[in-house]
């Protein structure tokens, strides 16, 4: 059934919210061009950015971060704030294997810092690997000592990968389907006795 | 004695069993019919059509509805399924004599305005049956998730499921039509005056829903006539500092760039964050305060010039449905000097809100405009009365980019970096592929990202170049933020095979991953981003939420079985 057209029809005419308004809607735009517009691009990245290699990890490995655009030859303070990623639903069992993250106590990850400073190059770039011990939502922000110029990213920490669970969902399908084929051979072959039988009896599968 | 009249019984059910089920056969392959000739305009056959469907469905509701099939229904084992045969009578039936004729009566063409003007007094009768029809149709929805599926044959059983599966979608688009037309007059002002902005996305200059806000117009209505005011660029508005405050996750993605720059208000692909902070931007430079803001492109423009024709643009030349995208995202920026732009985009303006108040416009032609343009994500609507915003809720021209996915939804927004209008020369097109259940109950999913640029390495204006922050003037480049699914994540993304650097951060619920993608002229790049999707998610479906473009994505999503399975 397809009635329900008749009401995507309806519906669309509602979207004539628009009909009057669209019909200024049509106007074009007299987009500002660069020449009459003095102003500085407003175009990211803006002036500092720190970006990651991968935005996901999981536990145990280890992330690259990157400056860009801070000062030349200075010191970058590297703030991490951790957060648990987002809450479980309440009637979902947490588990233990840290893939339902609750927030850590802080004590606990004193392995990996949650300060520490980066040194730019001479295009005011950093390189910095990080090693995390927690999963959670990590926020990283960058602050350059001199030029204050200061950007952020951020890092999603998952529990260790499990190896695939060995057995699915479907690991019952072959043997029924071995037991219903060999159901269905041994119906097969009782209708073929059968068959032969009455042949026999009627004398039709004789070759005289 | 006893047995026979079993077997009487028996005999009679069976029969009327068989009338009933030739009558709904017959009933769905008229409701079939009827959708055509209402789609095809066709009212007088519509009317013949939905006269035979009230027939067939009265004698299939007429057929489970006597003395022997209410015995039947007592009995074991045959009762539950002659109950629920007798249910899908009756909710066909009542479909046909409550529901469909008010939406047939429903005359579309009030929708549409006549002279500037929208009659409000229609709208409100219209709007009236529409509730009436939505009752009827949530009533008979009810009716059916009451009737147990269980112990049914399974012919009975898929007829129900598909039932229950046509009429929740006919409830969906019922109540979605229900409230849309209790909206809309205020909307038009028929409870006291409207202002709105609405504003034009330069697709030229990809912003992630649609293009740079270019330009804004006021439209007042009021008692449901609408008028077009003030007309200007966003460049008039300036810049805003300090920043007009945001949100610490849009903050983190974007620094402070869309509370500086009206045309960096739409970095986000949220649409109601945009649209506030326009307003507010508008406000504090006019002193004006407005009650939502409307937002189109040039493709629909291209699709609403279908229902009209060409429009005579005085001393220019005419906009057309097929060449209107092209003359106004480039030829005008390539041909025209800045104060020519503007008197042309002005003189176009005013001559489409001419033609569309004084000519007469084939309703139906425009309405299936509209639909292809909203469902394309091209028209988005943000009011600033919060409880008419809830009203719109989800809807596709709210443009909410919702906290909770009910299928995995990957989100894949332009935004352009070089600062320039060769966003028409991109041949953007995403692969979306399912991929592996994890033990911790996500699902891998691949997404490959391609761009490609058909710009000449040679002779575009200054206009089109613009700043250029690429380098090479002629090398596109666009910031590609990767929105993972509700609850997901962005694993790693490759370009052209090899590793790249990411910005990263979080919007309502969604991990977002931002890749810098400079293509040259005639070159094409590719992006390959491995995502996540939430917790518990087994599900093998998938969806794109994609950037609308002046030349449409090119897209495919590969399912795959459910993880359950």
């Amino acid at each position: 059934m397809r009635l329900s057209r008749i009401i995507m029809a309806l519906t669309v005419g509602l979207a004539v919210v628009a009909v009057p308004t669209a019909a200024g809607a049509a106007q074009p735009q007299p987009a500002p061009t660069v020449t009459d517009t003095p102003q500085p691009p407003p175009y990211p990245p803006a002036a500092a950015s720190l970006t990651v290699n991968r935005p996901t990890i999981n536990l145990g490995e280890t992330v690259i971060l990157t400056g860009r655009g801070f000062g030349p030859n200075e010191t970058v303070d590297i703030v991490v704030s951790v957060t648990p990623l987002a809450a479980p639903a309440a009637n979902q069992p947490r588990r233990s294997d840290g893939s339902t993250v609750a927030m850590a106590p802080v004590a606990y990850q004193a392995s990996a810092p949650l300060s520490f400073t980066a040194r730019t190059n001479a295009a005011g770039e950093f390189r910095r690997s990080y090693k995390p011990h927690v999963t959670g939502l990590l926020t990283f922000t960058a602050t350059g000592r001199e030029s204050d110029r200061t950007a952020s990213t951020e890092l999603r920490v998952l529990g260790r990968p499990q190896p695939p669970l060995p057995v699915t969902g479907d690991s019952l399908g072959t043997p029924m389907k071995l037991g219903g084929g060999m159901v269905g051979a041994g119906a097969v072959l009782l209708l073929l006795t059968l068959a032969w039988r009455s042949r026999s009896r009627f004398g039709m599968g004789s070759a005289r | 004695m006893v047995g026979s009249l079993l077997l009487v019984t028996g005999g009679w059910v069976g029969f009327r069993g068989w009338q009933a089920r030739a009558h709904l056969l017959n009933a769905a392959g008229l409701a079939r019919e009827l959708s055509a000739q209402v789609v095809g305009g066709d009212t007088e056959r519509a009317q013949r059509t939905l006269a035979a469907l009230q027939d067939q469905a009265g004698a299939a509701r007429g057929a489970t509805d006597d003395p022997g099939w209410w015995i039947g229904r007592r009995a074991p084992l045959a009762g539950d399924n002659l109950g629920a045969v007798r249910q899908i009578a009756v909710a066909v039936d009542d479909l046909a004599r409550q529901a469909f004729p008010t939406l047939l009566r429903a005359d579309l063409t009030s929708l549409v305005p006549t002279e500037g003007q929208l009659d409000v007094g229609r709208l409100r009768s219209v709007s009236a049956e529409l509730s009436t029809a939505n009752e009827a149709v949530q009533q008979t929805r009810r009716d059916l998730a009451a009737v147990s599926g269980d112990g049914l044959v399974s012919q009975v059983r898929q007829a129900l499921t598909d039932l229950r599966g046509e009429i929740d979608r006919l409830a969906g688009l019922t109540s979605a039509a229900d409230q849309g037309a209790r909206l809309l007059p205020a909307l038009l002002g028929a409870n006291g005056a409207r202002r709105y902005l609405l504003v034009s996305q330069n697709l030229a200059e990809l912003r992630a829903t649609g293009g740079m806000f270019g330009a804004y117009a006021v439209i007042e209505a009021e008692g449901g006539r609408v008028r077009m005011g003030r007309q200007d660029s966003t460049a008039s508005l300036g810049q805003f500092t300090p920043p007009l405050p945001l949100t610490k996750e849009v903050r983190r993605l974007w620094t402070d760039l869309p509370g500086i720059y009206p045309a960096d208000v739409n970095l986000t692909p949220h649409f109601p964050t945009a649209a506030a902070l326009y307003r507010e931007m508008f406000r504090r430079k006019t002193g004006t305060k407005v009650d939502g803001v409307l937002a189109v492109d040039p493709v629909v423009l291209s699709y609403l010039l279908k229902a009209t024709g060409p429009v005579l643009v005085p001393g220019a030349v005419p906009l057309a449905s097929d060449t209107a995208v092209r003359t106004l995202l480039n030829e005008t920026y390539q041909r025209l000097g800045n104060k020519q732009q503007d008197e042309y985009f002005a003189a176009s303006a005013a001559a489409v809100f001419d033609t569309f108040f004084k000519k007469n416009v084939n309703p139906r032609v425009l309405l299936s405009a509209f639909d292809r343009a909203v469902t394309e994500r091209r028209i988005l609507f943000w009011s600033a009365h919060p409880e008419e915003q809830r009203t719109l809720g989800d809807s596709r021209m709210a443009g909410t980019l919702p906290e909770r996915d009910t299928v995995p939804t990957v989100g894949v927004f332009l935004n352009d970096g070089s600062g320039a209008k060769l966003g028409y020369y991109l041949r953007p097109a995403a692969t979306l592929s399912v991929g592996e259940c994890r033990s911790d109950g996500r699902r891998e999913l691949r997404l490959r990202v391609t761009l490609r640029s058909t710009a000449p390495k040679s002779g575009l204006s200054k206009s089109i170049l613009g700043l250029g922050l690429a380098g090479d003037p002629y090398t596109v480049r666009t910031l590609v933020s990767v929105f993972s699914p509700a609850g997901g994540a962005v694993v790693d993304a490759r370009l052209d095979g090899a590793e790249t650097a990411l910005g990263s951060g979080t919007e309502r619920g969604r991990q977002v991953a931002t890749a810098n993608v400079e293509v040259g002229p005639g070159a094409s790049r590719e992006l390959e981003v491995t995502v996540l999707t939430g917790k518990k998610t087994g599900t093998g479906k998938a969806e794109l939420w994609l950037t609308p473009t002046a030349t449409p994505w090119t897209t495919q999503v590969d399912t795959a079985p459910s993880c359950d399975q």
